[in-house]
């Protein structure tokens, strides 16, 4: 069905395109990066006729251009781009040519100015509403433990992101709950990308392309999950030459392979981490870190002609653990993530659209407890297959698509909840989206699309999605919406942070998980070198599932049904000089969850109870500073973060269940905690400096040394993680760790 | 010459926040000195109440001297009576502080229990004893479906159950002769009948259903992997307690989850727990043979049986069936 409905989808919009567009021609192409045959994305291509009219585009992420409604003619195409050399070509276009381009540009320094299609710069992530895309050298520059960056250090930087603490793999955005967000890599889900420590993730910069980070509103395109995107691309292998890369740091080392198999069209990359914290950083930082982690990850991509490109992507990450401290028999959790991808890229030769194709088999398995005797269990897995076409206009572009999904959802949950030993669900879930772009006027864009979803016995759902621009100059208004529906449930008892481990099921009582997002945004730039931009947004959450609260001192309780909503607002300072690049980002936010468990109203006297899940950080500033001094790189972050919500006790007694003449002589009673209101204290206020500085060598033409050293919690800061509220006992996150690496490049 | 001033200010307000204080305080405190457990039981000698302090550690475990005087007061006559405090152990090895004063309580009468911590903090509970009441049991022995009646009215009747007294009866004469069987097997079974009453005009009535109630007799042997088959039958006892208008969870349930929330079930002043008033009632009869095995209960007899010893369903070796009699 849906491949029919998305053929006549195809054709419908192409005839729509071909009769809007009779006798005109269209230019476009991919542009690749001469050095390495990497897609440059951000070239400005600029069709100019001899009138000196001009027309033009910006590279997406894969290279590619393209100008549309062309009258027949001569025109001059320019592609410029900051630090490659301009290219120039005439082109004499035909009625209802389709001129297709495929080029590369040098790398090199070009007096001249830079024709501008559209903003776009070098350096530092770039945001729209609700959207951020990171570069990997953007990454860099925020200090971690590594030679290396990761994508993981640098949300951590971004104000509407939390995480516990510097351990766990746990990463809320904007409110919502990890298991919330959805984590694509080359379209491949990964269930659980962030690795047990909290510096790294699956993505790490050295293979990465770019990422999008859609905090909130995002697009039709992505379903499934009610609060977050993040859509990370990684580069393809150098199809010029044969590159390696090894890192070693006490954290993590690592290699790198790439090189062409068919010089210029088909490449190859590999890459391996492995930590070495258990062995290396534990005997110098003076206290145990028993983690283990790791990653590895492959892409083949191969140009086949100027409309098509195929790639195949695999990963498979590891990870295992405790996160317990002081504790006689601490439990173990493993996590393995495998993904195999396939992606097939066209752009057909006489249609002005560009399409992919995505097929994908994705598989976590989680476990807690002693290896081969697992406490508790959970395994996901499941294929996605996605299409997704863009048809270009002249003012206007329409995203299309559709998908099908069905994961697999198994969990043994080993008593973590009394009211759900085991679940096992398969969720199909199958759809199509529609969104458009039409320019309004020159200056206002506007999104409006639906996604509709067919969800096995959850019937069929309508989701829609609206986001306008309005681009005035220097300033620059955006506001965006939708409604989101989360197919899979990941259940996590909050109440202990220690406690990271998160069943997939589906929704225990049938209520999809369900969020309204709004959100309000506005960039302005006084100048070349400063951008201000303030984003405030709302999600309205249903259909949420909590821990009950019970006064038995004990880590297994009920699941309970809950709604909540997130407030807030980011404020960001950027400057961009030659050589500083800095940003102060300040995030006020507010989660309030409202818990209905049937005991309620006999406990508080009410029918709900409002509270601050732990995971509401209500203030967060980030201050990144990156500086060349002389032939140095160096870096400082300074993180403030007001402490987050736990639940506070005022005694302990003891309880005897007086269900008949029970004679107190005999019966000892059960341990009892006399909790306060649910998450009413505040932990102290987090901060944490860390600095790096970093010094490249080149001792050949293309071989380079770079050589790290930092201090990560500068100042020693004592952080908490994790607080035992039944004994005061509290396990702080690192303490001043210093920190060295060397990366070779050859 | 700014960016050092840039990066001292920096540092500067880095460390101002590094002076802010770090310090956690999770247990807050209770101003509510005791929690207290127990009832004034009418038909007994001696009165009981447990008392916790209310600790900054968690556990049961209370060893040691408590802080406490406790007394009562029967607010119709205003005598007063000082408890005696003993530390008990439990079968779990932990200890605990558990009150005792030897009079009788009337029925009717009301009661204040005060519990006072040498600064004068106090936890008390007021409790009234119910009236008396009677049990009729109409041609219990004869009935399959026996009418019973309780003349007067407590306020609440709680844990009203009918306790079977069952054995497994072992096979008399196992085939071939000499085959292992198991042996002989008590098991009583109590079926509850709360929230089964029916208002008459001087009080409840009850139907107790032998036939219905020995399918929950024999699920409950099948749980404890004891033939369903063999069961016999000793005694019925019918049962509860008159309790006193407190003595009603919310939700008409004793869902320990719900009720062990503190304040959820409790009429302690400055204090936690439940202190009530109350009596034990029970009446027992023998249905007759007839009545017996038409309702599925053995009697005596041939007993050509197989044994029951498979892996799955081990009969723990006891000595064989015991005739307690009544």
């Amino acid at each position: 069905m849906c491949l029919r409905a998305g053929l006549a989808c195809l054709v419908l919009s192409s005839c729509w395109v071909i009769s809007a567009g009779a006798q005109d021609a269209t230019v476009r192409g991919f542009i690749t990066d001469a050095s390495d045959g990497q897609p440059l994305q951000g070239v400005n291509v600029a069709v100019i006729d001899q009138t000196g009219i001009l027309r033009g585009d910006v590279t997406d992420d894969d290279g590619f251009f393209i100008v549309v409604r062309l009258a027949p003619g001569q025109y001059t195409l320019r592609a410029s781009f900051i630090g490659y050399v301009t290219v120039t070509d005439t082109l004499v276009l035909e009625p209802d040519d389709t001129h297709r381009v495929r080029f590369s540009m040098e790398p090199g320094i070009e007096m001249g100015e830079e024709i501008l299609i559209e903003a776009d710069r070098e350096g530092g992530a770039t945001a729209a509403a609700g959207l951020q895309t990171v570069r990997p050298r953007d990454i860099d520059m925020v200090p971690t433990t590594d030679v290396s960056g990761d994508l993981v250090s640098y949300l951590a930087t971004m104000p509407g992101v939390v995480s516990i603490g510097d351990r766990g793999g746990q990463v809320f955005i904007r409110g919502g709950e990890p298991s919330h967000n959805l984590s694509l890599l080359d379209g491949m889900y990964l269930y659980q990308p962030f690795h047990i420590l909290g510096f790294y993730s699956a993505f790490s910069s050295d293979i990465l392309r770019n990422a999008d980070i859609y905090a909130g509103a995002f697009s039709s395109k992505f379903s499934g999950r009610m609060s977050s995107v993040i859509d990370v691309h990684t580069r393809n292998g150098n199809s010029q030459e044969m590159r390696r890369t090894i890192s070693l740091a006490p954290f993590v080392s690592m290699g790198l392979l790439e090189g062409p198999i068919k010089k210029g069209t088909m490449s190859f990359l590999l890459s391996a981490r492995a930590s070495t914290i258990e062995r290396v950083a534990t005997r110098y930082i003076g206290q145990p870190l028993p983690y283990t982690f790791g990653d590895f990850f492959g892409k083949l991509h191969t140009i086949i002609s100027d409309s098509h490109q195929f790639s195949v992507s695999a990963i498979r990450t590891y990870d295992r653990g405790t996160l317990e401290q002081n504790v006689a028999n601490p439990e173990q959790i493993r996590w393995n993530n495998t993904a195999y991808g396939l992606r097939y890229l066209i752009a057909p030769p006489t249609l002005p659209i560009l399409g992919e194709v995505l097929f994908s088999v994705s598989e976590l398995l989680m476990e807690l407890g002693p290896v081969g005797e697992p406490v508790r269990s959970t395994a996901i897995d499941g294929f996605n297959l996605a299409v997704n076409v863009t048809n270009f206009g002249r003012r206007t572009q329409v995203d299309w698509g559709f998908f099908l999904r069905a994961p697999r959802l198994d969990a043994e949950l080993g008593g973590l909840y009394q009211n759900l030993a085991f679940t096992s669900d398969r969720i199909l879930s199958t759809g199509a989206y529609f969104e458009p772009e039409v320019g309004l006027t020159e200056q206002i864009d506007l999104r409006a699309g639906v996604v509709v979803q067919f969800l096995g016995d959850q019937g069929v759902h309508a989701e829609p999605r609206l986001r306008m621009m309005y681009d005035r100059g220097s300033h620059e208004f955006s506001i965006a919406g939708g409604i989101y529906r989360q197919e899979a449930v990941g259940l996590n008892d909050r109440r202990d942070a220690t406690n990271i481990f998160t069943a997939w099921a589906g929704s225990p009582t049938g209520n999809l998980p369900r969020a309204i997002h709004a959100l309000v945004g506005y960039q302005f730039a006084p100048r070349p070198w400063l951008r201000v931009s303030a984003e405030s947004f709302y999600k309205r959450l249903s259909s949420l599932f909590v821990s009950e609260w019970t006064a038995f001192p004990r880590f297994t309780t009920n699941l309970q049904e809950a709604s909540g909503r997130v407030l807030g607002m980011d404020l960001r300072i950027e400057v961009q000089k030659p050589r500083l690049y800095a940003f102060v980002n300040y995030g006020l936010s507010s989660v309030e969850y409202r818990a209905m468990q049937e005991t309620l109203p006999v406990w508080f006297g009410t029918d709900e109870v409002r509270y601050r899940p732990p995971h509401d950080r209500r203030h967060q500033l980030n201050a990144l500073a990156s500086i060349a001094l002389g032939k140095f790189d160096v870096s400082f972050r300074w993180n403030v973060g007001s402490g987050l919500p736990y639940s506070q006790i005022r005694g302990f007694d003891g309880f005897v269940l007086m269900d008949g003449p029970t004679d107190v002589r005999h019966e000892p009673g059960q341990a009892r905690v006399i909790y306060d209101q649910p998450y009413r204290g505040v932990l102290p206020t987090y901060h944490r400096l860390d600095i790096s500085v970093e010094r490249q060598f080149q001792y050949r033409d293309d071989s380079f040394i770079t050589l790290q050293a930092g201090l990560i919690n500068a100042y020693d800061q004592a952080n908490v993680f994790a607080l035992d509220i039944f004994t005061a006992r509290r396990n702080d996150q690192l303490p001043l760790v210093p920190t060295a690496g060397i990366k070779f490049e050859f | 010459m700014q960016r050092p001033q840039h990066l001292f200010a920096f540092l500067a307000l880095a460390a101002l926040v590094a002076g802010c204080d770090q310090s956690i305080q999770p247990l807050i405190g209770e101003d509510r000195p005791y929690t207290l457990w127990g009832f004034l039981d009418a038909n007994a000698d001696t009165q009981r109440v447990r008392v916790f302090t209310i600790e900054e550690r968690l556990g049961t475990d209370r060893s040691g001297p408590i802080d406490a005087v406790v007394t009562s007061t029967d607010l119709a006559t205003s005598e007063v009576t000082r408890w005696t405090g003993e530390e008990v152990t439990f079968i779990d090895s932990s200890t605990g502080h558990v009150f005792y004063a030897a009079f009788r309580a009337e029925f009717e009468h009301s009661y204040r229990l005060d519990v006072r911590r040498s600064d004068g903090a106090t936890s008390s509970a007021s409790v009234t004893i119910p009236p008396p009441v009677s049990v009729e049991l109409v041609d219990a022995r004869n009935r399959i479906v026996v009418p019973v009646f309780i003349h007067g009215r407590p306020p609440n009747l709680v844990d009203v159950s009918v306790l079977y007294d069952a054995v497994t009866l072992p096979p008399a004469n196992p085939w071939p002769p000499g085959t292992p069987a198991s042996p002989g097997h008590e098991l009583a079974v109590s079926v509850p009948y709360s929230g089964l009453e029916e208002p008459t005009d001087d009080g409840w009535y009850f139907e107790v259903d032998l036939r219905a109630d020995f399918a929950v007799v024999q699920d409950t042997y099948t749980l404890n992997c004891l033939s369903p088959d063999h069961i016999g039958l000793r005694r019925i006892r019918f049962r509860f307690l008159a309790a006193d208008d407190q003595w009603a969870p919310p939700g008409d349930s004793f869902d320990p989850n719900l009720l062990i929330e503190p304040g959820t079930f409790s009429n302690v002043e400055n204090g936690f727990g439940f202190f009530g008033g109350g009596y034990t009632v029970s009446e027992s009869w023998v249905p007759t043979e007839v009545v017996q095995r038409s309702v599925g209960f053995r009697t005596s007899g041939p007993c050509p049986l197989m044994p029951l010893d498979t892996p799955e369903c081990q009969v723990p070796p006891e000595p064989c069936f015991r005739d307690t009699g009544d």
